[in-house]
């Protein structure tokens, strides 16, 4: 609004009228300081070549008088040339060829003013001089009716320049400034959203032309509008018909929006929340992170939780709480950071998970019970009485064996995920020394490394350094990670195994040089019952549930876990916990 | 040339002029006036003159104009004209050639001229001219020139160099501008001249005194005619309206003339100094 009425200190008629104005007194400066005085000057010098041309007029007679000795006429002719121009000639003086002074008789005072010109000629006749003429001449009165005429010719350019001025003052204030101010104040009116303010008619003229552009201009905006309109409606139906809660708020975690989903999920109407923080939807466990989290997006412009899935706690208007799957994005409006929340009430679906999970775990000890008696049932049998079975025989029953093995590996991981997600497993943290650690972890899959004809090697230097954790379920975590990499690791090519320090966190690394995850695995690698080919399964063994569990594990001890992968070259497979003394 | 062709143009004017008259059984007679002033000039002082003569005794004058005052000397030689007004040494000349006789003359005054100097002027005496340069406004001017010219040569024994400056307005002129030292005039023109002008000469010299110009008659014209010409001149001189017909000539005081009042003339012995 501001910049539509912005003040207007030197206008486009000052501008359009100024170089008129400094034109025209230029051209009043060049009238009265150049053209009037050479005017007097010409004027001037036509005096003095008219008042020569009369000397030169008496030039015979006054030498045939010299020459005659006849100073009677003489005087003559020069006093009735005195009379007859007394209205200009102020004196005259004669002079002989022997400058002896033959007119006037007696000097008399002359009164000489500025107006009084000395005309001089030299009387000559055949190449000889006969003396010389000295005139006094006042010009004072041609030079008045010059001095009128040229007044009277200043005055009427003047007035010419005047009339010009007023007219292109008339003319440019018609043609260019009335039609721009019209078009200022219409698209004045446009600016306030009246589109249907009347246009100027179009002149064949380039305001004609700027009228036509904004018109064409107001007819796209009106169609961009209704557009956005539309867009708008349709967005605004869409967000309103979403189940899921749509929250923005601003940088300082005030709610901004907030859809009927959102009123739906928590239980609040939209005025009630709009303007206040966005803790109050939270449990104050999470909330009393929440400005930690805005600042520190603030800061570094990093978020690890932007544009990521996560699963949360909300907090309903009763104070009740339940199970969310937020997903924030970022976005700069109008130079300020507002952060779109997309929130879903996961309370059926875990719900589901926890039946599945407990359906999972009843199975599985009701499975694992059985399968340990038939285990037991086959060891004994195998190994416990030398019974001399026929080779077919022992075959099968080692068939029977492995498929019992591979089952209760199965169960325990299935038993495993289970209890970590429903939290039943409780760790045990204690100080680790990573040398020992790493080592009895190489220790422990030694086995499985020569099954697959490779072996371990730790690089890992750093004697001192102590991490808190769970040992065995670390143990689990690094026999996962080692086991896959022994398993996908070409044949006589070592694993290795090597730490750094990163951030205050201790890096675990295991690197094998195999074919490498492909692409279309790698962003489920974490989820169960996945594993880079399943059409592998049996050849690289494994339940699909080891990744899920490490970084089940990982992350409940407060590190993460992540990898790095090269296709048809390298995989390295690394989590990263927090270092307690580095003394 | 032009001289004789004016001569054959006034014989035949004349004639035609006779030749009229004795038709009408009155003789017209000529009168010539000295060649002072411009022709018409001339006419406007003497033709009233000239009808009043005639209104009072019937005798006709026809005045018949010179251009130039040797034209005017040739013709008095050759008695072209029955009468004539001339200066005093034309009156010489005109008696020994043709015998013309004075009639009247103005008696008031007398012809005289004046030699002036600068008021501020070193000289003393008329001999210290001797050598100078001396302004005269032409050379037979009688009084401006000849007398004083025949004063300086036969009394003073001076030679002089004369600068002959058309007009006695020049003459003085001539002697303030220092152009001569000195100048010749009458007393009539000096007088007329301007106050600072005539404040800036003096008189050093004054040649003796002639009587002025004469109206002479032929002697071809009868005795009667002259005696009534003369008798009506004198008359005019007595009205009031004549005399200042009269003073326009100039003739101030209008009395009879003899040709003794032009004898002391002659030895002056002008004609050494008359410029032909």
């Amino acid at each position: 609004m501001s910049s539509n009425t912005a003040s207007i200190k030197f206008g486009i008629r000052s501008k359009l009228f100024l170089p008129l104005i400094i034109g025209q007194t230029a051209i009043i400066c060049i009238i009265l300081f150049i053209w009037q005085p050479s005017q007097l000057n010409k004027a001037k010098a036509e005096f003095i070549t008219e008042q020569t041309k009369v000397l030169k007029s008496l030039n015979s007679s006054i030498i045939q008088n010299i020459l005659s000795n006849d100073l009677s006429s003489l005087h003559s002719i020069l006093e009735n040339s005195l009379k007859i121009h007394d209205t200009e000639w102020v004196h005259i003086k004669l002079t002989n060829s022997e400058n002896k002074q033959l007119y006037p008789i007696f000097d008399n005072k002359v009164n000489v003013t500025d107006t009084v010109l000395e005309i001089k000629l030299s009387l000559e006749e055949n190449d000889e001089s006969f003396g010389q003429l000295i005139l006094l001449t006042d010009w004072q009165l041609t030079r008045k009716s010059q001095t009128e005429n040229i007044n009277r010719i200043t005055i009427l350019l003047i007035i010419l320049l005047g009339v010009i001025a007023a007219l292109s003052f008339i003319l440019q204030t018609k043609w260019i400034y009335t039609p721009i101010t019209e078009l200022k104040n219409i698209t004045s009116q446009f600016a306030n959203g009246k589109y249907e303010t009347n246009l100027p008619g179009i002149t064949k003229d380039e305001i004609g032309s700027l009228t036509k552009s904004i018109e064409n201009m107001r007819n796209k905006i009106q169609l961009s509008m209704s557009e956005l309109v539309d867009k708008e409606k349709m967005q605004r139906a869409i967000l309103e018909s979403a189940p899921d809660a749509i929250i923005t708020i601003d940088r300082k975690g005030i709610i901004k929006s907030f859809n009927p989903g959102a009123e739906n999920i928590f239980q609040y109407k939209a005025n009630q929340v709009i303007g206040n923080n966005i803790k109050m939807l939270m449990p104050n466990e999470i909330a009393r992170f929440h400005d930690h989290y805005l600042e520190s997006f603030e800061a570094t412009n990093q978020s690890r939780v932007i544009s990521v899935s996560r699963e949360l706690f909300g907090k309903r208007n009763d104070g009740s709480q339940f199970p969310i799957e937020l997903t924030i994005n970022a976005k700069i409006i109008d130079d300020e950071y507002l952060f779109t929340g997309i929130l879903r009430d996961i309370t059926e679906r875990k719900k589901v998970e926890k039946l599945k999970d407990e359906f999972i775990s009843t199975v599985s000890h009701e499975l694992r019970t059985p399968l340990t008696a038939i285990k037991g049932s086959l060891d004994l049998i195998t190994k416990g009485f030398n019974l001399n079975l026929p080779d077919e025989a022992s075959t099968m029953l080692e068939v029977a064996n492995r498929n019992v093995d591979r089952l209760l590996t199965l169960i325990n991981d299935i038993l495993d995920v289970s209890k970590l997600e429903s939290g039943e497993i409780d760790f045990k943290l204690d100080d680790i020394k990573v040398l020992p650690f790493l080592n009895e972890c190489i220790e422990l899959n030694q086995e499985y490394a020569k099954k697959y004809n490779t072996d371990f090697v730790c690089t890992h230097q750093h004697e001192d350094i102590t991490l808190n954790a769970d040992k065995d379920r670390l143990i689990q975590v690094m026999s996962n990670l080692l086991s896959n990499a022994a398993k996908y690791s070409p044949e006589n090519i070592s694993v290795e195994i090597f730490t750094d320090v990163i951030n205050g966190n201790l890096r675990v690394s295991v690197k094998d040089y195999g074919p490498g995850i492909p692409e279309e695995f790698q962003a489920s690698l974490f989820q169960k019952f996945t594993q880079s080919s399943s059409g592998d399964t049996r050849q690289v063994g494994g339940t699909g549930l080891g990744l899920s569990i490490s970084k089940t594990i990982i992350e409940k001890l407060g590190g993460s876990i992540g990898f790095n992968t090269i296709k048809g070259k390298e995989t390295t497979f690394y989590f990263e916990l927090p270092i307690v003394n580095a003394a | 040339m032009v001289k004789n062709i004016s001569l054959v143009f006034l014989f035949l004017l004349s004639s035609l002029l006779s030749v009229s008259a004795q038709a009408e059984n009155k003789p017209v007679y000529t009168i010539g006036i000295v060649p002072q002033f411009e022709i018409r000039h001339t006419r406007k002082i003497w033709n009233p003159i000239l009808s009043e003569i005639e209104k009072s005794t019937g005798i006709k004058l026809k005045l018949v104009g010179s251009p130039t005052i040797p034209d005017f000397e040739d013709e008095i030689n050759s008695g072209r004209f029955d009468f004539a007004y001339m200066n005093p040494y034309h009156m010489l000349l005109a008696h020994k050639s043709q015998g013309y006789t004075p009639l009247v003359r103005d008696n008031g005054r007398q012809l005289y001229g004046i030699l002036v100097v600068r008021n501020n002027s070193e000289l003393k005496s008329v001999k210290e001219l001797d050598g100078k340069k001396i302004a005269f406004p032409a050379p037979n001017a009688l009084g401006a020139s000849l007398l004083i010219r025949a004063d300086l040569a036969n009394k003073y024994k001076i030679e002089i160099k004369p600068v002959y400056v058309k007009t006695h307005s020049s003459v003085y002129l001539n002697v303030v501008v220092k152009q001569t030292t000195a100048g010749g005039g009458v007393q009539k023109t000096l007088k007329q001249q301007r106050d600072n002008i005539k404040g800036a000469l003096r008189i050093i010299y004054q040649t003796p005194k002639v009587s002025p110009h004469p109206l002479a008659a032929h002697p071809r014209v009868a005795k009667k005619i002259r005696e009534k010409i003369q008798h009506t001149l004198m008359k005019l001189g007595e009205s009031k309206v004549g005399q200042s017909l009269l003073l326009k000539i100039p003739m101030k005081k209008i009395g009879s003339a003899s040709l003794d009042d032009y004898k002391p003339l002659e030895k002056l012995n002008l004609q050494k100094f008359y410029v032909k």
